[in-house]
């Protein structure tokens, strides 16, 4: 079953078109890694997936209903409800502990503090970054950043997790251990994937692969 | 020498846009100490008695504490130039580790960060002082001919009053910096982990404990307290609260963000806590001036209630002081706020990525804005209240109301520590657009 599709998305900043009538779809439960050098539009493609922004032509849908119309709160909603977001390293807020980092979407959704905390926790146990839920970002390395950062994607149970380079910041050893445990946790929440990555090694952990090139789609490969 | 300053001269050409709003800041800053010094000097100069319209100016025994009243107005100038000379700091620490990339000392670094200020605050100086002089060129109709040239500010002290502020300026300039070390590698931080000290808060114990038994004892009847050294030791106490404030407003906003970010129901009240609790130090610094500007402003209610509770009839002299004095609080309201402005979009510059990413996980804009809401009231709300409750101790002993006009001089207290609050949330309110821009999705792309 479908469940992201895009139509002659088109988006450009200035004189600069990051992507040219890019057209795809995704599966229901899918991993897909979209790929290419850097500039050729990966995380814009992503941002209009995502419905962070919304692009100047084309159409985007999620689970049969159009999403790049919506305005800018059911937009926000969307996301809050059905979407992870993990990105790059430095995108927890420094001044809360791992655990406030995680339980930030339940307490913005209306849940207590009490029973976000104890989600948060468990999430935390889950990507085995227990042992550092008093800490704050400053004091964790780049590896278990990144595992609180999935913690808080996964979170509120998302149907689709988007991932930002989220191997970019880190060495071989640790990308491929957060990589893995991304992949474990969506599956095991039965997400679908979609995860921008200039990384052959990243890509490889796909089912599938789509290239860009210069903001236009150049090709897709089945793992 | 002579390099740095060629150099000085090519990063002046250049900069972003947040460093160049840096600049013009604090020139503005610069400009509006020179104007208060000047505006000082000028009521010192003045010769003769004046027409009683003229308040607080118009006899030559009160002018000196008119001046030092003037000279006081410096104190939220300060705070706003502090602020102004570290908005975009990321981008200043960039350019010095450029600069020691490039072969430059560590001493040179800091002399080229020495002549940027310097340059920026001779600039305000001069504008200040020739605006200042060009509005009393205009101004001076107002006076009756034949003391019209007694208005003038003789030149050394102007000349002096320009110095003092440029030299002011590249000292805190320097300051704002301090915290920074740069290196051909990159820069890092002296991170000050340590949080605020609360004992600025036991300067507040002689005055409450004089007034309070001062105003017992009145109470009781017992007038024979009042006695010259009595009241001697009463004034001096009294400018210990001032102090109090300013040295304690950074725990105050340390300390009530890290009892409301432990309670916290809300994500919205959680991020506002903790991100005040991490930076206490610059909202400390800005509310000091909105808190010693409530107590000030409190202090003058209660005068004004007395003074209509034992029935005078106001005369020009007095009309033209409180007209003054409430002119003069509100300048110091409108800098204070515009310090804490200034301090609020040098956040978000910094913050952005961060907020962008909740965003696009999920918070609205609407729940964000909450954030900078919360922010404005969690810091405000202790150190104006504190400002108020003191400031009623210790003039309530000292001021024999009754009746009706103690319920007038309560409701001006609340009334003076509300605008305080309103001016700490107004400005969260005035960064809409600067939250806005923060969270653009923009701010997320790393390609």
């Amino acid at each position: 079953m479908t469940l992201l599709e895009a139509r002659h998305v088109e988006k450009a900043f200035g004189r600069t078109h990051a992507l040219r009538g890019v057209s795809l779809t995704i599966e229901s439960g899918e991993t897909v890694a979209i790929t290419g050098p850097s500039g050729s539009g990966k995380s814009t493609l992503l941002h209009c997936l995502s419905g962070i922004m919304s692009p100047e032509s084309g159409e985007v849908h999620y689970a049969g209903r159009r999403i790049d119309d919506l305005d800018e709160t059911a937009r926000t909603r969307l996301r809050r409800e059905d979407f992870g977001i993990v990105f790059q390293l430095d995108r927890l807020v420094p001044e809360l502990t791992a655990v406030e980092n995680v339980a930030l979407p339940l307490l913005f959704a209306g849940r207590g503090r009490a029973e976000a905390t104890t989600v948060a926790l468990g999430r935390l146990d889950e990507v085995g970054a227990a042992d550092v839920a008093e800490s704050r970002p400053a004091e964790l390395s780049g590896g278990q950043l990144q595992r609180v950062a999935i913690a808080r994607a996964l979170v509120t149970t998302p149907k689709v997790i988007f991932a930002d380079e989220p191997t970019g910041a880190l060495d071989s050893v640790a990308g491929e251990r957060v990589l893995s445990l991304l992949m474990g946790a969506a599956r095991a929440n039965k997400a679908t994937v979609v995860i921008v990555t200039h990384d052959n090694q990243v890509a490889a952990h796909a089912d599938r692969e789509i290239v860009l090139r210069d903001g236009a789609l150049v090709g897709g490969v089945m793992a | 020498m002579r390099a740095l300053l060629t150099v000085a001269g090519m990063l002046g050409h250049g900069g972003s846009p947040p460093e160049r709003a840096r600049v013009r800041l604090m020139a503005v800053g610069a400009a509006l100490a020179t104007w208060f010094l000047f505006g000082a000097a000028n009521v010192l100069a003045l010769h003769g008695q004046l027409d009683q319209r003229f308040g607080p100016i118009a006899d030559p025994g009160t002018r000196g504490g008119s001046a030092f009243g003037i000279a006081l107005l410096l104190l939220p100038v300060a705070a706003f130039l502090y602020q102004s000379g570290r908005l975009a700091a990321a981008d200043r620490e960039r350019r010095l580790s450029a600069l020691r990339l490039a072969g430059a000392t560590p001493r040179e670094v800091r002399v080229l960060g020495a002549i940027e200020v310097t340059r920026t605050a001779a600039l305000g100086a001069v504008v200040g002082a020739a605006s200042y002089l060009l509005l009393q060129l205009a101004a001076r109709s107002l006076l009756p001919p034949g003391s019209r040239a007694d208005v003038d500010v003789p030149p050394l002290w102007g000349l002096a009053a320009m110095a003092l502020v440029i030299v002011a300026a590249a000292i805190s300039g320097m300051r704002a910096g301090g915290h920074v070390i740069a290196t051909p590698l990159g820069v890092t931080r002296r991170a000050n982990v340590r949080p605020p000290r609360w004992y600025g808060l036991l300067l507040l114990v002689p005055p409450c404990t004089i007034y309070l038994a001062v105003w017992l004892l009145a109470a009781l009847g017992d007038a024979g307290f009042f006695s010259d050294g009595a009241r001697l030791l009463m004034t001096l106490s009294l400018v210990l609260v001032p102090v109090a404030l300013m040295r304690s407003a950074a725990w105050m906003v340390w300390f009530a963000a890290r009892w409301v970010g432990r309670r916290a129901g809300s994500a919205e009240t959680l991020l506002a806590a903790r991100a005040l609790e991490a930076d206490a130090r610059p909202w400390g610094r800005a509310l000091a001036v909105v808190g010693l500007t409530v107590s000030v402003g409190t202090g003058v209610g209660l005068v004004e209630a007395d003074f209509l509770a034992i029935g005078r009839h106001p005369d020009p002299f007095w009309v033209t002081s409180f007209v003054l004095v409430s002119l003069a609080l509100l300048v110091a309201i409108v800098v204070a706020a515009a310090a804490l402005l200034v301090h609020q979009a040098e956040s978000l510059l910094e913050r952005g990525p961060v907020l962008a990413a909740l965003r696009a996980g999920g918070a609205s804009e609407r729940e964000l804005r909450r954030v900078l809401t919360r922010q404005g009231l969690i810091a405000s709300v202790p150190v104006c209240g504190l400002a108020v409750a003191a400031s009623l101790v210790t003039l309530a002993g000292g001021v024999a109301i009754q009746g009706v006009w103690s319920l007038l001089t309560i409701g001006h207290s609340l009334l003076m520590g509300g605008l305080g609050v309103v001016a700490a949330v107004l400005v969260t309110t005035a960064s809409r657009r600067r939250l806005r821009r923060a969270i653009a999705p923009e701010r997320l792309r790393t390609e």
